[in-house]
C-alpha cells in the first residue's frame, strides 16, 4: 500500500503528490473506486477549507485541476469497476441572452467533483432546451446563471417555464448580479452564492 | 441661471473637493453609464456601438434629459474597445448579437503559455499588436483613429457642463492575461508557474506605467479610472493576492498619484478582506468606487476619512426596484458616508435600470423627489 496520503494531498493541492500517489496504487492493484474516493474525500476537504474562509476561489480551480488530472489516470478501470454511481443529476445552463460561462463552469466542475452528474447545456440557453434536457436526463436540480442583468427576465421566464412543465427538479439560481431578492423575483427554489452552496443545496435536494 | 461654464466649474470643484475628502455644496453624482443611455433615448445597440461619436452622442443626449448631475464617468461606450484591455474577443450588437442586444466579452483561452516567452523576450507593446490583430482579428487602426477623438468628445460633454468625471482609463496587468488566458487557467498558472507570470506582468506593468503617464501628460486629467476588477480578494488567497494584484495595483496607482492626478479605483466584487492595505495609500488621492459587492459602510469604517468613496446603488435595485427603493438607499448613503463620498452607481447602471430610478439618485443629491 502507497504511504502517500492522496485525500492530504488533494487537499493541499500538491499535485506532483496526489499524481504520484495515484500511480503507486494502480500499480499496487487498489481499485480505481477506491482511489477516486479519496480523490474526492480530497474534495470535501478543500470545500470545507472554503467554505471556512482559508481557501478561495483560486485554490477551489486549482484543486479541480488537481482532481481531474488525476481521475484521468483511472480511465478506463474506472468505468470497468462499474463506478456510475452518482449522487443526482443536474442541469446547469446560463439563460438566453446571456454568453458568460466562467462561474457556471467552475459551479459545474466543482459539482463533479463532488459526485453529481452535471449536464452543461452552455450558454445563451433558450427555455425549450431547458425544457428539452430536463425531460431527458430527469434532473433532481437545474442551475440557472446570468451575468447581466438584461438577462434577468429570460432567467424569471425559464424559472416560470420549467415549474409549468411539472417537473419536480429543485431550481437554483446564481452568478455576479444575482442575489436573494433576484431569486425571489424570479420565484426560484434557492440562490446559490458560491460553487459550495450550489454543492450543499443539490444534495439536500437529491 | 448659471452658463454651461459656469456649472461645469461648479461641479468639477465638488468633485475634486470630495475627492480631498473636504466639505462639499453639495453630495456629487457621477453617472457611470453607456449602454442605459441607448435604451433611455431609444437607439439601438448596434448604433449606439457604431462608433466612439455615436455613444458619445446619445449619451450626452441621455444626460440632458436627466438634468441636474455632477458628471459622467466617461464620455462614450467602450464596449467596442473590450478586447484592447481584457485581450478577449466581444461580441458586439448588429455583429454577433441581435440588433438590440448589450455588448459582451466572450472570453476564452486564445493567450497560450508559450505567449509568456514571447511577452518577456520581445516586450509587451509589440506582442499586444500583434495579438489583437492576428489572434483577435481586431480592427486596432480603426480603432486608434478613433481614439484620438476622444478630446472632443470630452469637450462635447464639458460645452454642455458636465464633468467627463475620468478621461483616462486603465487597466491593472491582472486583467490582461486573465482576459487573455481566461480567469480559471490564469489562476492555475499562479500555481503552476508563479515566476513566469510574476516575469511577464512585470514586463506589461513597466510599459503600461509609461504609457499611463504619457496619457496622464498629454490630457492633463485629474481624476484616471483604473480597474483591477477580476483581482478582487474574493477571489485569490492572501498571498496569491498581495503578490499578483496588490503590487501591481499599488505601482499602478503610485504613478498616477506622481503625476498629479487622483487615482478611482473601480472596485468590482468583495475586496472586505484587504481593505487595510489601501491605509498604505496616500490621503485624499484616491477614489474606492465600489459596486455594494464591498460592504460599503465596513469601507467607511476603514477608509472613511482617509480616501474618498464612491458608489454604490446595486444594478439590481436599478432594474428591479422601485423609485422610492432608490432614493431611500442614496439618501441613507449620502447620510451615513458625510464628506468624501460621491453617489454613483454600483459599476454600471444596467441598460434595463428604470429612468425614474436614475432619477431618483438624482432627486436624492438635488432634494427635488
Amino acid at each position: 500500500m502507497s504511504k502517500i496520503d492522496i485525500a492530504k494531498a488533494v487537499n493541499d493541492l500538491d499535485e506532483d503528490l496526489v499524481i504520484d500517489g495515484v500511480k503507486a496504487q494502480i500499480t499496487e492493484g487498489v481499485p480505481a473506486i477506491e482511489i477516486l474516493a479519496q480523490l474526492q474525500e480530497g474534495m470535501e476537504g478543500v470545500g470545507k477549507l472554503y467554505e471556512a474562509g482559508d481557501y478561495y476561489l483560486s485554490e477551489l480551480i486549482m484543486s479541480a485541476e488537481v482532481f481531474s488530472n488525476a481521475a484521468n489516470l483511472l480511465g478506463s478501470a474506472l468505468a470497468d469497476s462499474g463506478n456510475d454511481k452518482k449522487i443526482g443529476t443536474v442541469i446547469l445552463g446560463t439563460v438566453k441572452d446571456d454568453i458568460h460561462d466562467i462561474g457556471k463552469n467552475i459551479v459545474s466542475t466543482i459539482l463533479s467533483c463532488n459526485g453529481f452528474k452535471v449536464v452543461d447545456v452552455g450558454v445563451d440557453v433558450p427555455i425549450e432546451t431547458f425544457l428539452a434536457e430536463i425531460e431527458k436526463s430527469k434532473p433532481q436540480v437545474v442551475g440557472l446563471f446570468c451575468l447581466l442583468t438584461t438577462a434577468f427576465d429570460a432567467m424569471k421566464d425559464t424559472v416560470a417555464a420549467i415549474k409549468a412543465s411539472g417537473a419536480s427538479a429543485t431550481v437554483l439560481v446564481g452568478g455576479g448580479p444575482v442575489d436573494e431578492s433576484v431569486a425571489r423575483w424570479c420565484a426560484a427554489d434557492g440562490y446559490c452564492k458560491n460553487a459550495y452552496d450550489a454543492v450543499e443545496m443539490s444534495k439536500k435536494a437529491v | 441661471m448659471k452658463t454651461t461654464q459656469e456649472l461645469l466649474l461648479e461641479r468639477k470643484t465638488r468633485v475634486n473637493k470630495a475627492i480631498a475628502l473636504e466639505k462639499t455644496d453639495r453630495t456629487p453624482l457621477i453617472l457611470m453609464m453607456d449602454a442605459f443611455c441607448a435604451k433611455h433615448v431609444g437607439v439601438k445597440m448596434a448604433d449606439f456601438c457604431k462608433n466612439l461619436k455615436a455613444s458619445n452622442a446619445v449619451m450626452l443626449e441621455s444626460a440632458k434629459r436627466l438634468g441636474d448631475f455632477t458628471g459622467i464617468n466617461a464620455a462614450f461606450g467602450a464596449g467596442t474597445l473590450f478586447p484592447i484591455m481584457f485581450c478577449a474577443k466581444a461580441k458586439l450588437p448588429g455583429r454577433e448579437l441581435p440588433d438590440d442586444a448589450l455588448w459582451q466579452l466572450d472570453e476564452r483561452e486564445v493567450m497560450t503559455i508559450d505567449d509568456y516567452d514571447t511577452i518577456i523576450n520581445k516586450g509587451w507593446e509589440p506582442f499586444l499588436q500583434d495579438y489583437l490583430v492576428n489572434r483577435l482579428s481586431y480592427p486596432l487602426d480603426e480603432a486608434m483613429k478613433e481614439l484620438t477623438e476622444v478630446p472632443q468628445l470630452v469637450k462635447n460633454f464639458e460645452d454642455a457642463g458636465y464633468l467627463v468625471y475620468s478621461p483616462v482609463v486603465a487597466i491593472t496587468v491582472n486583467e490582461y492575461l486573465s482576459g487573455g488566458r481566461s480567469m480559471p487557467k490564469f489562476m492555475r498558472d499562479l500555481f503552476k508557474m508563479p515566476d513566469k507570470v510574476e516575469a511577464v506582468l512585470d514586463v506589461i506593468q513597466e510599459e503600461n506605467n509609461e504609457s499611463l503617464r504619457q496619457q496622464i501628460r498629454a490630457t492633463k486629467a485629474s481624476v484616471v479610472f483604473l480597474s483591477p476588477a477580476r483581482g478582487a480578494s474574493e477571489f485569490f488567497s492572501p498571498k496569491l493576492w498581495e503578490r499578483f494584484v496588490w503590487k501591481y495595483l499599488k505601482g499602478s496607482i503610485e504613478v498616477i498619484i506622481e503625476e498629479g492626478a487622483a487615482a478611482d479605483i473601480h472596485i468590482d466584487s468583495n475586496w472586505g478582506r484587504d481593505l487595510e492595505f489601501f491605509r498604505s495609500l496616500p490621503k485624499g488621492k484616491c477614489v474606492f468606487e465600489t459596486d455594494s459587492s464591498t460592504d460599503i459602510y465596513k469601507v467607511k469604517e476603514v477608509l472613511g476619512g482617509h480616501m474618498c468613496i464612491k458608489g454604490d446603488v446595486p444594478a439590481q435595485k436599478l432594474a428591479l426596484g422601485t423609485p422610492d427603493e432608490v432614493y431611500d438607499y442614496c439618501t441613507r448613503l449620502i447620510k451615513d458616508m458625510g464628506t468624501g463620498f460621491i453617489l454613483s452607481s454600483g459599476c454600471s447602471i444596467p441598460p434595463n435600470a428604470k429612468v425614474e430610478n436614475v432619477k431618483a439618485m438624482i432627486a436624492a443629491v438635488t432634494g427635488n423627489m
